[in-house]
């Protein structure tokens, strides 16, 4: 037993209170300490040190030897990226040694992995626990030898294809593939080819007796010339698209207009949102000119009976002007959405627009500032008289809106201009920011009467800065309904980000 | 209003609002209106009771806080919550600073806690075991074998995380 000099002024921590210490612990040298102070601190840091494993390169041979050197670490890891560019035979060693040992793990990142492996049906017994993969850069021969990569992991719940590219030829190997679990609820792409995405359509049609998938996210997709024309709604299945209830299409990232070989593409997949009958989630994340994706949402929409949420996200200064200079398009899309007959179930309709870099915000505010005025919103230098005097002549549902407008105005009252607005200077300003959007963006619920007028519309909006300040931790969102519920609880971005932060239930 | 005594004798006298921010004090208190008895507390000192005042009033308008899942990663966990006022506030004598996460764990504030444990974890940056088992008041409880066979592992384990 080592002895230690103490420190007798120094109350003790009970063990508990120590666990929660050794939980705020980011350093892995630090744990390392940690797991060494005594007996009771080991169990806590070996779970701090080992839940995120982040395996690179040589590292994996490492790892490899220290799992089966201590192969009772194996049972504190759950989530693991593993980086092995490039291939080694070590993989091998990974998936007989090490794989048997990690019995809690759920979640696998694989990153920039040459496929084909083909011994890998020499560990059946792998992967109990692992009900999250995601594919990241990953490289195959051919479809079929992607999906036989991705069958290996049996019991998947959530699947991410990101990046990962195979060569197509016209034996796609469709009917090989080996038995999936059919527990696959979430399918993602991201930043995808859109001939691959089909690929997987193809697979799953084939399958669908096996599959139950709930929620579809296609984010960043990526046309060529060498695209299929029309979406081939034939080919895909719409058997298994029954199930789905969420879908989230991202659409021509760096994209500015949409040519003539992308249109027919962006229609098939809108149109294909339509045959999801079961849909309750549709959201749309775009960043071309959209209005004629946003004429023909309504029949698309129109057969979706289970439609409950339904969310638009736009990108930075052009689409706000594009919000603000084509209103007649959006009063079209509110008169149609807002039709109880056709979407009997609907109760969210969210409009979120997106800044992408930090020197776009005050060209951005400049923009909703001006919007406000040339929409004409209450200003706030209207006298507590004057509203009362015109109140008196209105009925009552008038009264309560107009009352409602004048309590926000009166609580953010207009500025004459953004350079009042310090963005983003602080959470304050940006609240206070947001506020000023509101107290002048009666223009978008003058945008969305009808919706309005059945108590569903929520307007967003997300100043998102990538990859900087604190502020993209925070998506803050507002809505005509509960902004007084807000100011009532002294209102702050956090507040925001929680109800914003909703899980969408995709079961 | 809310009135309670510590353990030497102070009292301290509190808006609802500010009191029910501990949890101890609310269950107490059973949600209901003004105490007229004081509230005894007799784990936490008058020194201890002022800063965990000065925090609840500092505090009494935030909205509550959804509980941080297990397995949050460690970087969002650590953020949430420490603005310039708390990093400030937390600014203490190792001792005060024990004190107060007794203080809170024992009166059930969950951020004061939490800012507690995150200051502390920022203090033990870069110091050995034997450091850290001075810093806490604790004696090593391993066996000279399994220090050692712990060592080897950490070591091993400290190439493959660093």
């Amino acid at each position: 037993m080592t002895s230690t000099l103490l420190r007798p002024h120094t109350p003790r921590l009970p063990t508990e209170v120590c666990e929660r210490i050794i939980n705020f612990v980011v350093r892995k040298t630090s744990l390392h300490s940690c797991a060494l102070v005594c007996r009771s601190w080991l169990p806590r840091s070996r779970t701090q040190l080992y839940q995120h494993v982040d395996v690179r390169n040589e590292q994996l041979l490492e790892f490899v030897d220290a799992i089966a050197s201590y192969p009772h670490l194996g049972i504190y890891v759950k989530q693991l990226y593993l980086l092995v560019f490039p291939a080694t035979v070590c993989i091998y060693r990974f998936f007989s040694n090490v794989v048997p040992f990690l019995p809690k793990l759920t979640s696998l990142t694989y990153i920039s992995l040459s496929i084909p492996y083909h011994h890998l049906s020499l560990f059946p017994s792998g992967f109990r626990s692992l009900t999250s993969l995601r594919l990241l850069s990953i490289r195959a021969d051919s479809f079929g030898e992607f999906i036989r990569f991705v069958s290996f992991h049996k019991r998947l719940i959530d699947l991410e294809i990101n990046g990962c590219s195979w060569k197509r030829s016209s034996d796609h190997h469709y009917s090989f593939a080996p038995c999936w679990g059919g527990e696959l609820r979430k399918l993602s792409f991201s930043g995808c080819e859109y001939n691959q995405v089909i690929d997987l359509f193809r697979w799953l049609a084939r399958r669908h007796s096996a599959c139950a998938v709930r929620c579809l996210e296609i984010e960043d997709l990526k046309f060529s010339e060498q695209s299929e024309v029309p979406f081939v709604v034939d080919h895909i299945g719409i058997e298994w698209v029954s199930t789905l209830k969420v879908v989230s299409l991202g659409l021509a990232s760096g994209s500015e207009d949409v040519d003539g070989v992308t249109k027919p593409l962006v229609s098939g997949l809108v149109a294909f949102i339509g045959l999801c009958s079961n849909l309750h989630t549709v959201k749309f994340r775009i960043r071309f000119n959209y209005l004629w994706v946003l004429r023909q949402l309504p029949d698309v929409l129109s057969g979706l009976v289970s439609l409950r949420r339904l969310a638009f996200g736009f990108h930075a200064n052009a689409d706000i002007v594009l919000l603000r200079d084509n209103e007649e398009t959006w009063k079209f899309v509110d008169r149609d959405l807002a039709d109880p007959a056709k979407f009997t179930k609907l109760e969210y309709v969210e409009v979120k627009c997106r800044l992408s870099r930090d020197e776009e915000v005050s060209d951005w505010w400049e923009e909703i500032t001006r919007g406000g005025a040339e929409y004409g919103g209450r200003d706030g230098t209207e006298s507590r008289e004057e509203y009362d005097r015109e109140a008196g002549e209105r009925d009552d549902g008038w009264k309560k809106n107009q009352q409602q407008q004048w309590v926000r105005s009166e609580a953010h009252p207009k500025t004459d201009g953004p350079a009042d607005v310090k963005f983003p200077s602080g959470l304050h300003d940006v609240t206070k920011g947001v506020a000023e959007f509101h107290s002048c963006k009666s223009s978008l619920t003058d945008v969305f009467p009808h919706l309005s007028a059945r108590g569903i519309l929520w307007c967003g909006i997300c100043p998102c800065v990538e990859n900087s300040c604190m502020l993209s931790s925070y998506v803050l969102h507002i809505t005509p309904l509960n902004l007084k519920d807000m100011e009532s609880r002294n209102w702050r971005p956090r507040y925001c980000q929680t109800l914003f932060d909703k899980d969408v239930d995709y079961n | 209003m809310v009135t309670v005594v510590v353990s030497d004798g102070v009292t301290f006298t509190m808006e609802q609002d500010v009191a029910f921010q501990c949890g101890l004090i609310a269950d107490f208190a059973g949600g209901g209106g003004d105490q007229e008895e004081p509230i005894p507390i007799q784990a936490v000192n008058s020194t201890v009771m002022r800063k965990v005042i000065e925090y609840c009033e500092h505090h009494r308008n935030d909205p509550p806080q959804p509980e941080v899942p297990e397995g949050t990663p460690l970087e969002r966990k650590d953020r949430r919550g420490r603005d310039a006022w708390d990093k400030q506030f937390i600014q203490v004598e190792q001792e005060l600073l024990f004190e107060i996460i007794l203080a809170a764990n024992y009166l059930n504030i969950k951020p004061l806690l939490d800012l507690g444990c995150s200051q502390v974890a920022e203090m033990m940056k870069g110091k050995t075991p034997a450091e850290i088992q001075q810093m806490f008041n604790i004696v090593n409880g391993f066996t000279a074998d399994e220090e050692a066979q712990n060592g080897e592992g950490e070591e091993k384990a400290r190439n493959l995380n660093s």
